[in-house]
């Protein structure tokens, strides 16, 4: 249908394809205006994606996200018979206009039928992006001279952003800017609880669909650069990697802003070494690996961050339980590794590693066929119990309230608890 | 380090009970053993021990996150543990599918699912199909026994959306009939329910006892919990009282369990003070 | 500027009997017919499972991520046919739903978030290994999203002396594995769908069969994909079934009004193509959302044209009555 087009048209198309270093050097100094000017929009986009990309995040509108991106594919066609040409003016307008039909027609779908969310979002999708492609095949079939152009909001060109488009992107990205600063605090309240922000007054739905309008802005902006389909990794994967990073709305923003940014430039960049690479995977790619890196290592919320202490904190308990087991045992009558691996109920192998771990710690030693405690150990084993009474003291105190702050396996009960709640409790036992 | 209620029952996280009602070889129903059980490094499930005796109904009572849910969901297998061992019959739940009637929360299916009443509470005899067995005459016999006990043989063919909030715990309550287990776990089956059915469920776990089975109920109404459960399980994180309801459903537990901030105590709790 | 009307006038003659005018012109509309009814009979199947677990949007993902399962089988095997490409998609499909699960199982990322994050990712790295690795090969990213009907009717291959194109052949094949699936595993799909806590009780591994289903689904995507395109896949996937389940309460009715839908979507749609001159994958969308409009208007139970009347007449006796509403 589309034969000889090209799909993902890049920067590197009207650049030779010369040496590594060349092409490097030719980017970063930015001689040639076509490579300014993707530059300029890759940061614009990035930088509009990243901070809208938070609230859509939030309010688990992800999805909602792609489904507008792909809805504009009529708006857009749309645009283009008003005037038969590709006037940017009217095709964004038409991009609009369709997005925000699109938001529409799945909030009445999934407020009038028992579809559920998903089910709403798929159909509009497809559905609009459907009838997009009837339009647009139909329009490529009609002797018009110049409609391949329309091609590139399919799939992204970065090279192609005219200096006339940049600035209609820049003056779209500035009004983005200016109504998330002026309603940042109904934004913000809105992502965290809805009812709570519909209870205080504010506007909750006049709000969804102004964050609808600022998203299919952002579409609009975005869809020369990236195109329909990787669309949404732009507003999804930099927000969603400064989540893994801080639990600040504000530090959330401005990461994921620099994230969206730096991706875009970098990808702009690597597509820029090779010809015939695309731009936007590429961009999709950098973010990707800034996600990747986030969800390994966040020191707080990292994959290995986390197993690690989970695994640690197994080790621990077990340890814990292999103490009070030997505290509790009669003196003289030694337990074995095995005698405590069959107490404890877990493989021997696990239990000597924990029997190792106490020994190093010199919380426990060998005596005759099995261990007992050292004074350390019994002084431990007595920190144990204390812990053990306080934090029941603790429950019974508080109840129900107990909820978030209940852990009973940290190392620092003074820390979560406070000194002044561990005399009271320690007063009332 | 058992914890025991304030009467100080005897044995380590053993109710006192009749003696009578201890088979003398079968292994218990239901053996849990120091149990903790951790979301994002957190205990949720603190050192519980735990031992059910076959035909009891145990109310599982405590606070809103207390861990009632996630001890029922551990119970089931649903939930990695951090540490401990639960036995069901005196073996894992691994070996035995099935081995466990279940009644979840009546939120955490989509009603809107295209099933009829009598699709749902057949599901309850797949378990022992097996693969690529289709439900037959048998299947369809228990089915039909399961919606009569809870009368609700008259709504087989209607979609589970067009019932009321009692009518669908029925339908799970049938459902866990049509399993045909020992042990019985309910998660909070009187919640939005009518006082008809309410009546009629307590009656139908009732005669479900009678024939030695065994039911773990999750409730919230302290009023009832004297009159419906012959052994209570206090539960705030770790097991605050357990035993039977006479000994353990005194002011004094309670307290222990919500915290000072108790305000409503029941009237039909033991031991004013 | 002179141009043809946009909307071309409606001629019954030429529109609705043209395609069938001669023997070979006949013989191309009613495979390219088949091609597309096999298309929905297949996705809308397994769209069923999907849209009733609200699971359609992991569809969305899976029928984006098969490109690199096919580019990487691809690289390892030098075909773009053939069980390698099969198997390449499968395990992409599987290895997608489960980076989904995992990201959003390990890390405070929501589901949505995650599918978004996932189904993008794997898309660009496709897009990436295509440009650089595996050029000028008859695949691009462009058939990925669009589809190429017509030259996969020219595709052919013989099969007793007629010609039958390739993709009819294989789409035949995946929807008789999909349907017998289906029918074998009805029960462990129904519990796992329904209900997976019970399922898991019950021992009949819900994991497993989700993972089935998503690889199931994946083999329709890979064969339908050639004909229709990815996105287009996903409108097969989502709104025959979202039809069906505005008219009727049974999940098997609900799979059989699928298939209906599905089918009519496709013969109507071929039409709907000839008389627009436009792409038929585009045109078979339009006719399945112009379906699931009349089900979201006119539906006897669910309707919104039917319930208004309903409440504006007052005269049915409510639902309600016969049913104890409780506090």
């Amino acid at each position: 249908m589309n034969a000889g087009l090209p799909v993902f048209l890049s920067i590197s198309d009207i650049a030779e394809s010369t040496g590594f270093g060349e092409q490097m050097r030719r980017f970063w100094t930015m001689s040639d205006p076509a490579v300014r000017t993707a530059v300029a929009g890759t940061i614009l986009l990035g930088l509009t994606c990243g901070m809208l990309g938070c609230f859509v995040v939030l309010r688990r509108m992800s999805l909602l996200g792609d489904s507008l991106g792909h809805a504009v594919l009529p708006g857009v066609c749309a645009g283009f018979l008003v005037t038969q040409t590709k006037h940017i003016g009217w095709i964004f307008t038409g991009a609009v206009l369709s997005a925000l039909l699109a938001a529409g027609v799945i909030s009445l779908i999934h407020g009038r039928t028992r579809l559920k969310a998903d089910a709403a979002m798929g159909l509009v999708l497809s559905g609009f992006y459907g009838l997009g492609v009837v339009m647009l095949t139909r329009l490529q079939r009609l002797p018009l001279g110049n409609q391949s152009g329309l091609n590139r909001f399919l799939f992204g060109q970065a090279s192609a952003i005219s200096a006339q488009e940049l600035a209609i992107m820049a003056a779209l990205a500035g009004l983005v800017f200016i109504v998330v600063l002026l309603t940042y605090k109904e934004l913000a309240a809105t992502c965290f609880d809805l009812e709570f922000a519909t209870a205080s007054g504010i506007p909750t739905r006049a709000i969804h669909y102004l964050l609808m309008l600022l998203v299919a802005i952002a579409i609009v902006i975005s869809i020369q650069a990236v195109g329909i389909v990787l669309l949404s990794a732009m507003l999804i994967i930099p927000a969603a990697t400064a989540h893994l990073l801080t639990d600040r709305l504000k530090v959330m923003i401005v990461l994921s802003m620099v994230f969206g940014a730096v991706s875009g430039v970098a990808g702009a960049n690597l597509s820029f070494l090779k010809s015939s690479l695309p731009t936007g995977p590429f961009i999709v790619a950098v973010l990707l690996l800034f996600f990747v890196l986030a969800f390994l290592f966040s020191p707080r919320y990292g994959l290995f961050t986390r197993l690690y202490g989970r695994r640690v904190q197994r080790r621990q308990s077990l340890a814990d339980r292999i103490i009070k087991a030997l505290a509790e045992s009669r003196s003289g009558t030694e337990l074995t590794a095995a005698d405590l691996a069959a107490t404890l109920q877990v493989s021997q192998t696990e239990a000597t590693a924990a029997i190792n771990m106490l020994r190093h710690d010199e919380l426990i030693e060998v005596a005759g066929t099995g261990f007992r405690l050292t004074p350390g150990g019994v002084e431990y084993a007595d920190a144990l119990r204390r812990n053990e009474r306080l934090w029941k003291a603790f429950l019974e105190r508080e109840g129900e309230l107990a909820g978030q702050l209940f852990d009973p396996d940290t190392d620092d009960i003074e820390r979560v608890l406070g000194a002044e709640m561990i005399r009271e409790l320690e007063g009332g036992t | 380090m058992i914890p025991q209620g304030e009467q100080g029952s005897a044995d380590e996280g053993r109710p006192n009970l009749p003696d009578s009602s201890l088979g003398a070889d079968r292994p218990l129903p239901l053996s849990v053993r120091s149990l903790t059980v951790s979301y994002d490094r957190k205990a949720v499930l603190w050192n519980v021990d735990l031992d059910v005796f076959a035909g009891r109904i145990v109310g599982v009572v405590g606070p809103n996150g207390a861990g009632k849910t996630t001890l029922i969901k551990a119970i089931m297998g649903l939930l990695p543990l951090q540490s401990g061992t639960i036995l069901i019959n005196g073996k894992p739940l691994k070996k035995q599918p099935g081995a466990i009637g279940y009644v979840p929360q009546r939120e955490s299916v989509d009603w809107d699912f295209p099933v009829t009443v009598h699709d749902v509470v057949m599901m309850g005899t797949y378990g022992t199909l097996g693969l690529f067995r289709r439900p037959g005459r048998k299947q369809r016999e228990i089915c039909r026994r399961s919606l009569d006990q809870v009368h609700m043989s008259s709504y087989a063919h209607r979609q589970i959306s067009n019932l009321s909030g009692g009518q669908q715990q029925r339908v799970f309550l049938a459902r866990a009939l049509a399993q045909e287990a020992d042990l019985y776990l309910m998660d909070e089956p009187f919640a939005g329910v009518d006082a008809a059915t309410e009546a009629a469920i307590i009656e139908l776990l009732r005669t479900q006892r009678d024939t030695g089975r065994t039911i773990l109920v999750i409730h919230h109404d302290l009023q009832s919990v004297a009159d419906y459960f012959d052994d209570v399980l206090l539960l705030n994180r770790h097991v605050v009282a357990y035993g039977p309801v006479g000994d353990v459903f005194t002011v004094e537990n309670l307290r222990t369990t919500y915290g000072g901030k108790l305000a409503v105590l029941p009237e039909h709790a033991n031991g004013e003070t | 500027m002179n141009m043809p009307p946009l909307i071309p006038p409606f001629d019954f003659q030429t529109h609705v009997l043209g395609p069938w005018s001669s023997p070979e012109i006949a013989a191309g509309t009613f495979w390219t017919m088949a091609t597309c009814s096999l298309v929905a009979i297949c996705c809308g199947l397994l769209g069923c499972f999907l849209i009733v677990q609200g699971l359609a949007l992991i569809g969305d993902a899976i029928s984006h991520t098969v490109l690199l399962g096919i580019v990487v089988a691809f690289l390892l095997t030098g075909q773009f046919s053939g069980m390698a490409m099969l198997i390449g998609a499968g395990l992409t499909g599987i290895v997608t739903a489960l980076l989904i699960e995992f990201i959003h199982r390990s890390s405070r990322i929501k589901q949505d978030a995650a599918i978004g994050i996932v189904f993008t990712s794997l898309f660009a790295l496709g897009v990436i290994l295509l440009n650089t690795m595996a050029s000028h090969q008859h695949i691009d990213a462009d058939c990925v999203l669009f589809g190429d009907l017509e030259f996969a009717m020219f595709d052919t291959t013989k099969i007793f002396g007629v010609a039958i194109p390739r993709s009819a052949v294989q789409l035949t094949l995946v929807t008789a594995v999909v349907a017998s699936v289906i029918a074998l595993f009805y029960k462990e799909l129904l519990v796992s769908a329904f209900d997976p806590q019970l399922a898991a009780v019950l021992g009949l591994k819900p994991r497993l069969v989700r993972y089935g289903l998503m690889g199931l689904l994946s083999l329709a995507v890979v064969s339908s994909f050639q004909a229709v395109g990815a996105i287009l896949v996903v409108a097969m996937m989502i709104a025959p079934p979202a039809t069906a389940y505005l008219l009727t309460d049974r999940l098997p009715k609900m799979l059989l009004l699928t298939v209906v839908a599905g089918v009519i979507s496709a013969i109507v749609g071929v039409h709907v193509a000839f008389w627009l001159n436009a792409a038929t994958a585009g045109a078979m969308v339009c006719v399945a959302c112009g379906l699931f409009t009349l089900a979201f208007l006119f539906s006897p139970r669910h309707g919104l044209a039917v319930g208004a009347l309903r409440r504006f007449r007052r005269d049915d006796p409510p639902l309600a009555d016969e049913l104890s509403v409780s506090a």
